[in-house]
């Protein structure tokens, strides 16, 4: 062998892999080692790149490391993780050399050490585990927080992924959660109430009193348990069994996301871990069941001394025939008699004569059957003469030697009876106030079934089930319809999920009457416990209400009709005159006979009178009838349109008009009844000026303000006289004969007024004038 | 002689069911020099065949109507309806007035809310409401 050969040899027998790269990143030496390590003949590799190999190596921190080394030319060390095809991994520590080749990789298989070296953490952890778990038991007193820290401390200090704690149900059917750490909270549900199916890992436990381990769901035999553990993403877990009292109560579960995560050793710590928690429980439970047994002893005692202390029981023993001859100190307190004064008279005599008869019959019974015992209930007198109830036992032992007695102990109940009577009552009070009403009264519990109810109620069930209903009997029976059945299930429901409501309701039964339900739960503490129903046959209410309506339609349509009638006869009535008004100015201009012209102004004047009447009627219609449309009024040029239109009348040639109107705030109402009131008052104002006069004056003042409007119209007219100045306002109503008019206009103006909330006033002297005062809200919201 | 005097149109068509109105209406027109030719028709429809057949012979149309409202067959309102599909040649040279005895609001506002009615008139037609017709927009 040649040195060169030699040389080979030697590192081709070295426990370390070397391999030598050229700075073309090709394989240009491996030795057999290597081989070993790569899993790959030597062949495939020499003359090929690394890139060519290992296709990702370019984006691994090795091949940083390795590039640099190629760069800079000096050596390195890691260690680096070698995940193989099959995904099996190993570690190895590379020393990287600058070659003349190019770089020289020596590596060196560490996977045992890391492995070991895992361990010792591991172990480490659990042993923090263990350590968190005895302090624990120290520092906590209560079960749940034992568990919440097993949990918590399995996940801190264990390392595992997830950890929960389950107690299995009495008869080992189920299992619950009762703690965990690190389950995401769609999970919890997988862990509530789970059934233990058998060969599961909780059956295994139960039944085995031991340990269950998993070391690699993906493979191991978990019977339909691996999709689960897909979910969770367990790769691996133990379940170890929790006990108390040497029973096994529940288990301790510990997932994680790596295989082979809980070895041997590991195992040995958690034994010990549950050893520990199943200890502490013992301890919980004696200290337990210590703190009960002083709490019943304590409460017994307490009892104990009430009864001693509290006893009035009054003790007597007298002859067959009923002659006392002993008595207890506390007949004297509680009767008030002399204790000497007392014996030797007759025991009945001390019996209210009510009670007596029954009494005496009792005792002669007894009397005759000696060891036998009678309880009585009678009323005794007092020494000052009030009756007292007394109850107790009498006892014939008047064969017992040296007693010889009818032995009685009894105790005054006087004031149990009172107030026995007194809930008597008052029980006999509200059932005849709840019985003596048509109000269907009843209350149901949780389950719907009738807790009590009143006769109206009861006779309401008897009309439609035909039968009495129990209580306890489920309230919705197969007799009533399906609708009804829905309808109050729905109403039962709503109550009892705690809403208190009233429900108009068209019960189908027992007939098609109507009832106001109010529907109230009944609450203890916050839980509500069933529903209090009160019922009232409102039938007569809503067919009232429904006859009213009607007749308000029927109201309506009516007026509509009316309405249309009046239009339609106005139309007809006017049609006519307005015809007849044009003939007559065609004869008016068309003759020059003195009489004639006389003739034709009268027609027309009786014309106009009938024309305006017309008009009038209609307008008291309208404003009966038509809404009122509440817009912004321009005082202004409503007033001046009126006088405006007025003024070109005959009449109103000779008139002067004084007009001041002050718009502080737009004044807003129905503009058609403005219109309708202040023509009415200023064509009247025209109408009953003195004829006489030339220089007739109408005041026309108004006010507006953001709450009202102020409108005076003051004439110099002939004034009316004081005795009509009170009926001006009804319906045709005149007061001056010579003028005509229908005597409508005031009422309709009246009318208005009052439909628009306002008010009218009137001063009048006669021959002097009159001024009317209106005072309108202004509708400005 | 009268037929030389000036009037203020030329022909005017009076369109009621009322004999007696159709009478005064027309003399009142006549009488006051209002119109030379008054064209008066007792039914809606009559008037607005008139109408139609007529639409293109501008000497043979009204400038001014006088529509009633209540009226048998076709109502005042009714024949608007039908006049509002006319030629705009014809409704540009051509007022309507609709005169009627109603005092019914509704009727009133309906008028107003016309673009084809000039005015709402109450009866009787007289010589001031003849008056206030213009015939400046000829």
């Amino acid at each position: 062998m040649n040195s060169e050969e030699q040389f080979r040899h030697r590192l081709d027998s070295l426990l370390e892999g070397i391999q030598i790269i050229d700075f073309n990143w090709r394989y240009v030496y491996l030795n057999d080692i290597m081989t070993v390590q790569s899993k790959i003949p030597k062949q495939e590799l020499l003359g090929h790149t690394m890139m060519e190999k290992y296709p990702d190596i370019e984006k691994t921190e090795l091949f940083k490391v390795l590039k640099k080394c190629m760069k800079d030319r000096k050596s390195r060390r890691i260690e680096n993780e070698f995940i193989y095809p099959d995904k099996s991994v190993r570690w190895f520590d590379l020393c990287i050399q600058p070659a003349e080749e190019g770089i020289c990789i020596l590596s060196l298989d560490i996977t045992e050490h890391k492995l070991s070296e895992e361990k010792i953490r591991k172990g480490r952890d659990l042993y923090s585990f263990l350590s968190q778990i005895n302090q624990s038991i120290v520092h906590f007193s209560t079960e749940i927080n034992l568990y919440k820290n097993a949990c918590d401390a399995a996940i801190e200090f264990g390392k595992y992924k997830m950890a929960w704690i389950g107690l299995f149900d009495s008869k080992n059917k189920q299992i619950n959660l009762v703690e965990h750490c690190g389950l995401e909270e769609k999970h919890i549900h997988y862990f509530t109430d789970a059934i233990i199916s058998e060969k599961s890992p909780q059956r295994e436990v139960l039944e085995t009193g031991s340990y269950f381990v998993c070391n690699d769901t993906d493979h191991d035999e978990l019977h339909g348990l691996r999709t689960y553990a897909q979910e969770l993403n367990v790769l691996s877990f133990i379940v170890l069994p929790i006990r108390k009292s040497g029973k096994i109560i529940g288990t301790l579960n510990l997932y994680s996301d790596k295989t082979y995560f809980t070895g041997k050793e590991e195992i040995l710590l958690l034994e010990e871990i549950i050893t520990d928690i199943s200890f502490a429980l013992n301890n919980f439970e004696k200290e337990k069941k210590h703190r009960e047994t002083e709490r019943i002893v304590e409460e017994n005692e307490k009892r104990f001394r009430a009864l001693i202390e509290k006893s009035a029981d009054m003790k007597t023993l007298a002859t067959a025939d009923g002659k006392l001859f002993y008595g207890s100190p506390s007949i004297s307190k509680v009767l008030g008699y002399d204790l000497k004064n007392m014996f030797h008279t007759s025991l009945f005599e001390l019996i209210h004569p009510e009670d007596l008869n029954d009494f005496k019959q009792k005792r002669a019974e007894l009397v005759k059957n000696p060891g036998q015992s009678i309880n009585f209930l009678v009323r005794m007198k007092h020494a000052k003469g009030k009756w007292l109830w007394c109850e107790g036992t009498a006892t014939n032992m008047l064969e017992e030697a040296g007693l010889h007695a009818i032995v009685s102990n009894f105790t005054d109940v006087s004031e149990k009876k009172k107030a026995e009577q007194q809930v008597e009552f008052t029980q006999n009070n509200t059932n005849a106030l709840i019985n003596n009403t048509t109000d269907l009264m009843w209350s149901i519990d949780k389950e719907m079934r009738l807790i009590t109810s009143n006769s109206a109620f009861d006779r309401m069930v008897m009309e439609v089930y035909g039968r009495a209903m129990q209580k306890g009997e489920y309230i919705l029976q197969p007799e009533l319809s399906a609708a009804t059945a829905k309808q109050y299930t729905r109403f039962y429901n709503k109550a009892l999920s705690g809403k208190a409501f009233r429900q108009t309701v068209r019960l189908t039964q027992p007939n098609g009457n109507w009832s106001d339900i109010s529907f109230s739960p009944i609450s203890k503490g916050a839980e509500v416990v069933g529903v209090a129903c009160h019922s009232r046959d409102i039938t007569e209410r809503i067919q009232t209400e429904f006859a009213l309506e009607n007749q308000n339609k029927e109201l309506i349509k009516t007026n509509f009709e009316l309405d249309r009638f009046v239009y339609s006869v106005s139309h007809d009535l006017r049609s006519p005159l307005t015809s007849i008004m044009g003939l007559v100015s065609f004869i008016e201009e068309e003759t020059l006979e003195p009489e004639t012209l006389e003739h034709t102004k009268m027609i027309k004047s009786g014309i106009q009178r009938l024309d305006g009447f017309i008009k009038n009627i209609l307008s008291y219609s309208r404003n009966n009838r038509t809404k009122t449309e509440i817009s912004k009024i321009p005082l202004q040029e409503t007033v001046n349109g009126i006088v405006e239109s007025l003024r070109h009348s005959k009449n109103a040639k000779e008139v002067t008009f004084s007009i001041d109107l002050d718009e502080q705030d737009d004044f807003f109402s129905d503009r058609q009844s403005i219109y309708t009131i202040f023509e009415n008052l200023i064509s009247n104002a025209i109408k009953f000026r003195k004829k006489e006069n030339k220089n007739s004056l109408i005041k026309i003042n108004g006010k507006s303000n953001k709450n009202f409007l102020d409108f005076t119209i003051e004439d110099s007219g002939i004034g009316i006289p004081a005795e009509h100045l009170g009926r001006i306002f009804e319906m045709f109503f005149r007061a001056e004969a010579k003028i005509d008019g229908s005597g409508i206009g005031l009422y309709i103006v009246k009318e208005i007024v009052t439909k628009l909330h306002g008010t009218i006033e009137v001063k009048s002297t006669l021959g002097k004038g009159t001024k009317f005062h209106i005072r309108l809200k202004n509708q400005n919201t | 002689m009268r037929e030389e005097q000036h009037t203020k149109f030329d022909t005017v068509m009076i369109i009621d069911d009322n004999a007696i109105d159709l009478y005064v209406t027309s003399r009142m027109i006549l009488k006051n020099n209002f119109s030379k030719k008054v064209l008066e028709f007792s039914l809606a429809q009559n008037a607005l065949q008139y109408l139609q057949d007529n639409q293109n012979n501008t000497a043979l149309l009204p400038q001014v109507l006088l529509v009633d409202i209540y009226m048998p067959m076709m109502s005042g309102f009714e024949f608007m309806e039908a006049y509002d599909k006319l030629p705009d040649t014809f409704k540009n040279n051509s007022k309507t007035y609709i005169v009627s005895s109603s005092l019914d609001e509704n009727d009133i506002s309906r008028a107003k809310n016309d673009r084809n009615i000039t005015a709402f008139h109450e009866k009787p037609v007289n010589k001031d409401f003849l008056d206030s017709i213009g015939s400046s927009s000829l």
